[in-house]
């Protein structure tokens, strides 16, 4: 679950709020859509709710971790996962070393166990002949399921999605959206999909909100 | 007698000092300072055999540490850097055609003359035009060795001055290919490149006259009294004499110094003759690469592993530092990002050999004395560290922010996601620079020839100028050089190639 008050934040030298007292509450295993323009600060919300960025006021929580206004966001790093706009997959690592290097790193999860959890993985996402391959030989959509894959690595308690569409061919729309099902069903972790699509927003859930004027409203 | 009077001489001057003489003594080996890319008659690799030093001078120096009873041991260093580093302390005593000047007295002692050389005009033969006195001197190209009193006699005439650092065969051959139109030089130069030049003319009659003398450290009158007393007693017994006659060297004006009533050579100029043999017959390529230069492997291997060691060394330390520097501008606060820019330019700014005479002779000056591989070392890591820190800065900053993003939203600490994704990344394009960088760090480290470090390059340069053998010497070096250097180079290609795995490119 995720629990966002009144979030509110002014980037440096700006006039106005980008974000003005955004709240936002997603249940465990809720899929929640949030639509907005671009400049109408999603990509602000989401950096603050995955916990690089700070924010001036309001509060930020997840099961195990909650961030005020003004504090550092950093709690809710490996808490929030992101499945970033770009991917952001690291390109000189293999698919399964791009899977395991945060659990083992970070979270000291032995190596064996993390690759078969890595393989299982995979494999639930129709990838288990990728795992040696590099993210440059893959098609766009078996990278972005290796992003979401990477994401579920660390089992964060939300997931976001950045825009998981707009690079995407309108045939790949619809593996996109059962693959966010898919982990919804399997994994129950709470997904925050921003996007400025609208079809793809009302085929996931009824949970649709739109980012206007620094503040949610329902859609 | 002479063993007798030098010992007393010993005593006295080691009552009177305890200095570099006791030190001498005790070590049993009389460190002397020389150029042997001087070249003939001085010291100078043996032409037949290239790994012995030979030259007049090495005899003197040979008589003179058995006088004092110890052994002498030679150590190179640049012509006119010999006073400075004797200054420094590193050898005892300097001698190598240093000639008795009145600006001298304040920087060292000088022992009494052991040898007077007039001055020698040379010219191209059957050259109509060359000038042939002083007058005729004004406004023409003329050839010398730089800081010599030559060189003085050539400006107050007017002539228009080309000095070399190289050596007096460059000296003569420049005037052979008509790029100088007369040499002024020493008679002891002038008899062995100038003479035995079918081409060249010595001119008869001199231009003046230079007196050799040993420099001695300032502060080291007890090392003076013992010299002298040994010169002394070398000319007393007829030894210098003898020297002076085998290497063809023996004048009036040094009969004269001597005391010597007889001018005229009585013996044969055995030295002088055995180099103009060897000249008169270089043999062809084929022959010298079978037999002269396996002969020179030792000299050289010794030469490589030394322009080899202070490289790596050198390259590790401008690895490390590097890192820092660009680890400082990419990530430090403001202050120390300052100081890493201001260091690079500084040192990326500057000549290296500016840098590298300023540690070596500068610093001394405030107190420490660094070694001669130290000082090499230090120079050539420090200044390839500023290029390093610019190599690591353009990989880091070719991995994109978000990146960094990714990893932290995945809960890799900041440290962990700089080392584990973008570092690999930034290796990676700073690899191909960094093994240029080597390469070059290898091709420049021949400066550190100029703190008396003996290595390729200036073994190169020592026996191309005593064997004349320019071109084939070349072909030797350049081949050493690519021995020592290739293995990094394909080292670092296949380090890129794993780095770079996985990853497609516009250029392999």
């Amino acid at each position: 679950m995720m629990r966002v008050d009144a979030l509110t934040k002014t980037h440096p030298g700006a006039v106005s709020p980008t974000l003005a007292g955004l709240s936002l509450d997603a249940p465990l295993g809720a899929i929640v859509a949030i639509l907005g323009r671009s400049g109408a600060g999603k990509s602000t919300f989401l950096r603050c709710a995955c916990g690089l960025d700070p924010f001036d006021a309001g509060s930020i929580e997840v099961d195990g971790a909650r961030v005020d206004g003004g504090s550092d966001p950093a709690p809710l790093l490996g808490k929030v996962g992101m499945v970033f706009q770009s991917l952001e997959l690291f390109p000189h690592l293999r698919v399964i070393e791009n899977l395991v290097l945060a659990p083992v790193r970070a979270r000291r999860v032995g190596a064996a166990a993390a690759r078969e959890r890595a393989s299982r993985l995979l494999r639930d996402l129709d990838l288990h002949d990728k795992e040696r391959m590099f993210p440059e030989s893959l098609s766009g959509g078996q990278r972005q399921r290796v992003a979401i894959a990477r994401a579920l690595m660390v089992e964060p308690n939300v997931l976001l999605y950045d825009e998981p569409t707009s690079a995407l061919d309108p045939g790949l729309k619809v593996e996109v959206r059962r693959t966010i099902e898919r982990v919804g069903e399997r994994a129950g972790t709470t997904q925050i999909i921003v996007t400025h699509d609208e079809a793809l927003a009302a085929d996931l859930t009824r949970s649709v909100y739109v980012l206007e004027g620094g503040a949610l409203r329902p859609g | 007698m002479t063993r007798a009077v030098i010992a007393t001489a010993l005593w006295i001057a080691s009552a009177a000092q305890a200095g570099t003489l006791d030190a001498v003594l005790e070590r049993g080996v009389l460190e002397w300072g020389a150029d042997a890319q001087g070249g003939a008659p001085f010291a100078f690799p043996d032409p037949a055999d290239p790994a012995r030093l030979i030259g007049f001078e090495v005899e003197i120096a040979d008589t003179l540490a058995g006088q004092l009873g110890v052994r002498p041991r030679m150590q190179q260093g640049a012509w006119d850097k010999l006073l400075v580093l004797l200054a420094r302390g590193d050898f005892d005593l300097a001698l190598s055609g240093i000639e008795v000047t009145p600006d001298k007295g304040g920087v060292c002692l000088l022992s009494q003359p052991y040898y007077v050389s007039p001055e020698r005009l040379t010219v191209r033969r059957g050259d109509a035009a060359a000038p042939k006195t002083l007058a005729e001197l004004r406004g023409r190209r003329a050839g010398t060795l730089p800081g010599s009193a030559a060189e003085r006699i050539l400006r107050a005439a007017g002539a228009d001055v080309a000095t070399y650092e190289g050596g007096q065969d460059d000296i003569y051959r420049d005037l052979r290919l008509g790029r100088t139109d007369a040499v002024l030089l020493d008679e002891t130069v002038s008899t062995y490149y100038g003479a035995v030049d079918p081409a060249l003319e010595v001119l008869p009659g001199s231009f003046g006259e230079v007196r050799y003398a040993i420099a001695i450290r300032k502060n080291d009158a007890a090392l003076k009294r013992a010299i002298d007393a040994a010169l002394d007693a070398l000319a007393r017994d007829g030894t210098l004499r003898a020297i002076y006659e085998r290497w063809g060297i023996w004048n009036a004006e040094t009969a004269g110094l001597l005391g010597d009533p007889d001018p005229m050579p009585r013996a044969p100029a055995v030295a002088w003759q055995a180099w103009r043999a060897s000249l008169a017959e270089q043999p062809p390529f084929l022959v010298r690469v079978a037999t002269r230069y396996p002969a020179l492997i030792d000299t050289f291997a010794r030469a490589a592993a030394l322009t080899l060691v202070v490289s790596a060394l050198a390259m590790l330390l401008a690895v490390a530092l590097g890192a820092v520097l660009a680890c400082a501008r990419a990530f430090a606060p403001r202050p120390f990002a300052a100081a890493a820019v201001l260091y690079v330019e500084l040192f990326r700014g500057t000549p290296l050999l500016v840098q590298l005479v300023v540690l070596y002779f500068g610093l001394p000056e405030l107190g420490i004395t660094l070694s001669p591989f130290v000082a090499g070392v230090l120079a050539l890591g420090l200044n390839y560290a500023a290029a390093e820190s610019e190599n690591y800065r353009a990989g880091l900053s070719s991995v994109p922010a978000s990146q960094l993003d990714a990893a932290r939203v995945l809960g890799l600490p900041r440290r962990q996601a700089l080392r584990f994704v973008v570092l690999p990344q930034a290796v990676r394009v700073a690899l191909p620079p960094m093994t240029n960088d080597f390469i070059a760090l290898l091709k420049d480290s021949s400066l550190i020839s100029v703190v008396t470090l003996t290595e390729l390059t200036k073994t190169y340069s020592m026996l191309a100028n005593a064997t004349h053998d320019h071109l084939g010497l070349g072909a030797v070096v350049a081949a050493w050089y690519l021995v020592v250097g290739l293995p990094f180079v394909f080292l670092a290609r296949r380090l890129e190639r794993r780095l770079g795995q996985g990853q497609k490119r516009v250029a392999r």
